[in-house]
């Protein structure tokens, strides 16, 4: 899918792409709560109940306490694998685990737990290809797991590239 | 009978107590959230999540809080990018198009209208009035247009383009009350004056790299979404922010 031909139909031997990371299926749906983590690729913000929430994309999402905006503090992280969205209602909250709609209670925000996963109500997140156009990059290999996001990196042979 | 009155008076200071109490993280309470501008994922009072995926808006049914039952899912058009929820409307963005879905049926959105614009990606807000609409280009969002559109939405089967305002490359934005802030990528935020949606001024630009913004309801703080983390301003004086705070580690 979508592995188009490169520029000159040819590929060079060692070029700056994009490398798939994988994870299994338990990785993936491995959703708990972690102490305060520093960011890594700081994604969608959210506001509910005097605390602002941060995606931090495909890895999780952070949560900060802002009762007082001049002095937050990080207060906990959700491992949330492959997620980009954030919603919460009455102590439910909304994202993606990749392509699945999962919903957590976060009532304890020290101890999450999963209310419920609707299986691929999200495709639109499948990482299939990488986050940029005009690089080549490393061929899925989907026997290797699902895809939760890209790596740049330099990349040897590669035999794909997406225009 | 009085020695129940008796109990009840000496356990509402402790109801009380885990009302405020509430307001913690730790202890979450109930409530409906707030995302910013680019959001993909929305709830709303009625006890609906709404999500836009590529093309489609689906519906569920969330009575019964982390039970979102499906209820609907709706073609809407390609290159859905955003939502954006108001007093019974959903605002939705494509990359060259701005629906609008009533909640009459909060199940079924029905569509009321779609303004067709210039290609390019684009979150949107509204107060019911006017909805502000950014387009910035680039190579992913088909075009090399960069500005800011005020729409009268009063008739949401017919909204009107009043004014357009070029940008720089603008991202999501925020509403409080007549101040417009725009996250414009590589000058800031803008804080612009709409009083006159013919005419949109740009009162003071802010020195933050900020790609998305909550205005916060019922208070005066704004929060912004950095490429580095996130920040916080007090905009008790809409048109004069000032700096509180940012997390960027």
């Amino acid at each position: 899918m979508m592995q188009a031909c490169t520029p000159e139909n040819s590929y060079p031997a060692s070029v700056e792409g994009y490398v798939p990371i994988y994870a299994t299926d338990a990785e993936l749906k491995e959703i708990k709560s972690l102490g305060p983590q520093d960011y890594v690729n700081p994604g969608k913000i959210y506001s509910y109940a005097g605390n602002s929430l941060q995606v931090d994309v495909n890895r999780g999402i952070h949560v900060i306490n802002s009762s007082d905006p001049s002095n937050p503090q990080k207060v906990a992280f959700i491992q949330v694998k492959g997620c980009s969205e954030i919603s919460i209602k009455d102590g439910a909250l909304y994202t993606n685990n990749n392509t699945d709609l999962i919903a957590l209670d976060i009532t304890d925000i020290n101890n999450v737990v999963v209310k419920s996963r609707i299986e691929d109500a999200f495709p639109i997140a499948t990482m299939l290809v990488p986050p940029v156009n005009g690089f080549y990059y490393e061929c899925v290999d989907e026997s290797k797991g699902t895809v939760i996001g890209w790596n740049k990196q330099t990349i040897q042979n590669p035999k794909c590239y997406l225009p | 009978m009085r020695k129940l009155s008796i109990i009840i008076l000496l356990l509402l200071p402790i109801f009380w107590m885990a009302c405020e109490k509430s307001n913690d993280i730790g202890n979450v309470g109930g409530g409906t959230g707030q995302g910013g501008s680019t959001a993909r994922f929305t709830v709303t009072d009625d006890n609906y999540l709404y999500i836009v995926d590529g093309q489609n808006l689906k519906s569920y049914d969330i009575s019964t809080p982390g039970i979102p039952v499906f209820k609907n899912e709706a073609l809407i058009g390609r290159n859905i990018e955003a939502l954006f929820p108001f007093e019974g409307n959903l605002f939705i963005a494509s990359n060259n198009a701005m629906y609008i879905y009533n909640l009459n049926n909060p199940a079924i959105p029905e569509f009321e209208s779609r303004v067709q614009h210039l290609t390019g990606c684009d979150p949107v807000v509204t107060d019911g009035t006017f909805a502000y609409l950014t387009i910035h280009g680039g190579n992913r969002c088909g075009s090399e247009i960069n500005e800011l559109n005020v729409y009268n939405v009063t008739n949401l089967a017919n909204p009107q383009l009043i004014s357009s305002t070029s940008m720089t490359s603008p991202y999501g934005l925020g509403l409080k009350g007549k101040t417009l802030y725009v996250c414009d990528r590589g000058e800031g935020i803008k804080v612009m004056d709409v009083s006159d949606p013919n005419n949109v001024l740009t009162v003071t630009t802010l020195a933050e790299p900020a790609t998305d913004v909550i205005v916060v309801n019922n208070t005066n703080l704004l929060i912004c979404k950095r490429d580095d983390g996130i920040s916080y301003f007090d905009i008790s004086t809409p048109l004069a922010p000032s700096k509180l705070a940012e997390i960027v580690q």
